[in-house]
Order: C-alpha cells, then structure tokens, then sequence
C-alpha cells in the first residue's frame, strides 16, 4: 500500500506537470512492484490528515516487538493539490496499491507544460524513540528541471544527505546524483525513442514506447565504480487492448542480466516473471508474481458511484491530458490533428482503423477505472530463494489495510546466496506476517 | 583533517569547529519539524491555530 505521504508526494509530481515514469529510477517499476512488494511486519497504524489545502501530517504507531512511532509533516506550495488527493474512503484501490504502471507516449509530456508555475515541497518525519529525522525538499523550478534534497539526520549515527538534479525534456530524463554516504556521485539517463506508425499491422495507429537507459555511479571515497542499463517495451495487444511491458537488464561489471515479462491479462489480473542470470557464476533465478483483483458487489459499485462522482470528475479531469493517451500518433508533427484532417479522405482505411484500436484499449482502460476494485490477492515466489509472499490489499469502512505473511523454506538468519540446499525437504514457514492499517481525511 | 599542516588550524579552533558544526546539526535536526510547520503555518491566508496545525488527527 502506498503511504499517503508518498501519494501527496505523487500528487505533488502530477499536479506540476512530472513523469515519474519517465525516469531510469523506476524504468523496471512493474516488475519490482508485482515481484518485490513490501510486507508488512508487526502491527501498523497510519492517521492522516490534510489539516490546511497547504499542509499535510501523518501519525503513525508501529508494533514490530518494540512500540515504534513516527510524526510527519507536509508543506508545499503547489496550487490546485487538494484536487489531487483523495482521502482513504474514496481512493481507488488501484491508486493506494503499487500495481502495474501504464507507461504514457512520449508526445504527452509536451501539452503538460503549458502552465507551468514554479512550486516546491518541504517534507519532515520524525522517529521514535530514536530520534533520527527524515527531511526531504522538493523543487520544480522550470518545466523540465526539478531539484531534490533528500537527507537522513540521526545524532548517533553519521547521517546521509543525497542531491538529485532531474533534467526531463520529454524525450530524454536526466539526473544528477550526489551524495554525502562514501561521496557517491551518479549519473543517469533514460532515452524514449519516437514511436512512428506500426509497420506490423498496417495502421498509422502506435501507442508502444520504447525506452533505454543507463545509470553510472562512482564512490570517492573508496574508488568504486558501478554500472547498468536497461531496456524498456511496453505495448497494448492490438486485439484486446491489454498492456505488457518487457524489460532487459544488464550490469557490465557484475555480468548480471535480468530480463521481465510483466502482462495485464484481464482487467482483474496481472502477471509478471523474471529471469535472472549471472554470466560469471552461472546462476539463475526464476520469479512469478500475479495480482487478483476483486471487484465489489453491483449495490456497493452503485453506491460507490455516487459517492465517487465528486472524486470520479476531479480524476477525469485530472485525467483530462491523459484521454488521448494512447494514440501516440505522428509523435514528431505538432499538427498531427491538421495533418490528419487532411488526410482523411486519402487514408479512411487506415484512419478507420485507428479509432478501432484506439477504442479497444480505451475500452480495457475505462473497464479497469469502472470496475471498483475492493481487494486485492498479491502473490510472488521466488525458485532460488525459496519463497512465497502472500499480501492481501483491501478497502474495509474507509480504511486501508494491508496484511499479508512471507513463508521461506530456508533459515531465517542468514542471505539467500549462503543458504546451503536443505537435506530434507521441510515445510514453509512464516518468516514475516504483519497487518497494516490507514486512514486519512 | 590529520594531514593537513598544523599551522593552518590550531587544536582549539578545530575542536570550536566541530562544536559548531555539532550544535548546528542539532539545530536543524529538531528545527527541521518545527520549520516545516511555519510554512505552512505563514503560507495559509487564515492563519489556523497551532493544535490544528500539529494535530496529525482528523478535525471533527
């Protein structure tokens, strides 16, 4: 489940006009989120609040064998926020989850810039008992750039201050990253290459996106260096209208590749594996991870609609850039709408085609926003690691809960890479179960 | 700092500098929360109370 903090966050990111998946930082964001989802552990209850349109502040009490807790605060000066964020009992359940992320052409980042007001956000959590503070400043200062502080300040331990210069044009995303731990500087970029029209099927209609990128890292202090790249595809079935995305890994220097198939096989599945391969020690691990979605009963899904149609036009309009999302048409012509025109005595075919495809996967699109979606089963296992993590997400009377068990095979203490093969063959057992509860006005 | 020569700084101006970069780092340490409240505080036309500000649980 997605901290509200992190959601204001988000917010913050949609409202100023940022493409948080433009970015080599979450270029393998699909499969990590339907693979490698967080479990709680020990009790956790979150309390938050929107107490002005400008300030935000959660309470949070953890019980993890200690009592844990934690105070934080929001500012930001953005306008127009408020219509972003949702309180936890109108929020859709596929907006409060990690889950699959719709990957949006390139040609959408421009028509988000034409209002542009330079805005930042102040950010500040505390822990207790252990004192040590969280601080994170936010700043959109034009168009394309945005600055990030982030650092971690405890008085009894060294404390770690991180700098992020994001520079996104559209077409390339590029980051500056320096950092006090080890005087780590890092470098990356992430390139979409210009979709033009389908050369498979015939049609002038794209919506894929094709993505690389790469991140360069050097430790001052100890000289250390570190590398990788990835590739990123992501399409729609032209049939069905159902997204997939693949991805490709590789690090040069440890010789890890890694490559993903994560797909929406329904509006109320998605599946994703992983292969993993080491070309230097010759091993292999293979995951599967799948999320099951339960929609809510017909009267409910009524009643949600009302209650939801205040919160269902800010989306839509929220939205409002999105709706012609998924044709990603002439990317390189400004005028394509003009150009289309023109051609549509000459092309009726073809243009007859688009509006086909277009319409199936808005159909599959509009499906997964309609459907309500009350719960959530996440599954994931891992052969290597011997493990499965079982997490159930769900709506409950306004709250949001997230409860869910990580069963391994292996012996707690130690990391997977040591972990000689059982002699005997032994029963899963519970390495982690937590219950997580939030609410927020 | 060791091997730096030991003309440029003194024992006692080093030991003065790290006191003040210890206190400033307590300062903004437990300033940090404090400040990011004020914001909000200066920044919303109505000037709401402090409790309310504070307060992370919903207003009735």
């Amino acid at each position: 489940m997605i901290e509200y903090m992190e959601q204001v966050l988000r917010s913050f990111e949609l409202c100023t006009g940022w493409s948080r998946d433009n970015s080599y930082e979450n270029i393998t964001a699909t499969s990590e989120n339907l693979l490698n989802f967080d479990v709680p552990a020990g009790l956790k209850c979150q309390v938050s609040n929107k107490s002005t349109p400008n300030t935000y502040s959660t309470f949070e009490l953890s019980n993890n064998k200690l009592i844990n807790g934690s105070l934080a605060y929001l500012y930001t000066n953005c306008k127009g926020l408020e219509n972003y964020i949702s309180n936890s009992r109108d929020i859709q359940l596929q907006d409060a989850s990690e889950t699959y992320r719709q990957i949006r052409p390139l040609y959408r980042h421009r028509d988000s810039k034409k209002e542009f007001e330079p805005s930042s956000l102040w950010y500040g959590r505390m822990y207790y008992p252990t004192s040590t503070l969280e601080a994170m400043v936010a700043k959109r200062l034009s168009p394309e750039t945005q600055f990030v502080a982030k650092c971690l300040s405890s008085l009894a331990h060294t404390s770690v201050l991180t700098l992020y210069w994001q520079k996104d044009s559209g077409q390339n995303c590029q980051e500056w990253i320096a950092s006090s731990n080890e005087g780590l500087v890092g470098y990356r970029v992430l390139h979409n290459f210009i979709g033009s029209q389908s050369k498979l099927n015939s049609s002038l209609y794209n919506n894929s996106s094709l993505s690389i990128g790469g991140e360069l890292w050097f430790g001052l202090m100890n000289t250390s260096p570190a590398c990788s790249t990835t590739l990123r595809y992501c399409t729609h079935s032209a049939n069905t209208g159902k997204p997939l995305t693949l991805t490709l890994s590789w690090n040069p220097l440890f010789g890890h590749v890694s490559s993903t198939y994560s797909v929406k096989a329904s509006s109320g599945a998605t599946i994703s594996s992983k292969y993993d391969f080491n070309l230097y020690s010759i091993e292999s691990n293979l995951s599967f991870g799948c999320d099951l979605w339960r929609s809510g009963n017909k009267k409910s899904k009524l009643k949600a609609h009302e209650d939801l149609s205040e919160a269902a036009s800010t989306r839509n309009s929220k939205y409002a850039e999105d709706s012609p999302m998924f044709y990603h048409l002439m990317a390189g012509s400004l005028n394509s709408q003009k150009l289309l025109d023109d051609l549509n005595v000459t092309f009726a075919s073809s243009l007859h085609k688009i509006n086909k495809e277009r319409s199936i996967i808005q159909k599959f699109e509009n499906s997964l926003i309609d459907a309500n979606f009350t719960s959530v089963w996440r599954l994931s296992t891992s052969l290597r690691d011997k493990n499965l993590k079982v997490l159930w997400e769900g709506k409950y009377k306004g709250f949001l809960i997230s409860a869910g068990t990580e069963l391994t095979n292996g012996p707690l203490d130690l990391p997977s890479n040591l972990v000689e093969e059982p002699k005997s063959a032994s029963f899963f057992r519970p390495s982690k179960f937590g219950v997580q509860l939030q609410y927020s006005m | 700092m060791a091997y730096l020569p030991s003309f440029i700084l003194s024992d006692e101006s080093k030991e003065r500098m790290t006191k003040i970069f210890s206190l400033s780092q307590t300062v903004a340490h437990y300033g940090w929360l404090p400040f990011v409240l004020y914001l909000g505080w200066a920044h919303t036309s109505n000037r709401p109370n402090l409790f309310s500000l504070l307060s992370p649980l919903p207003s009735v």
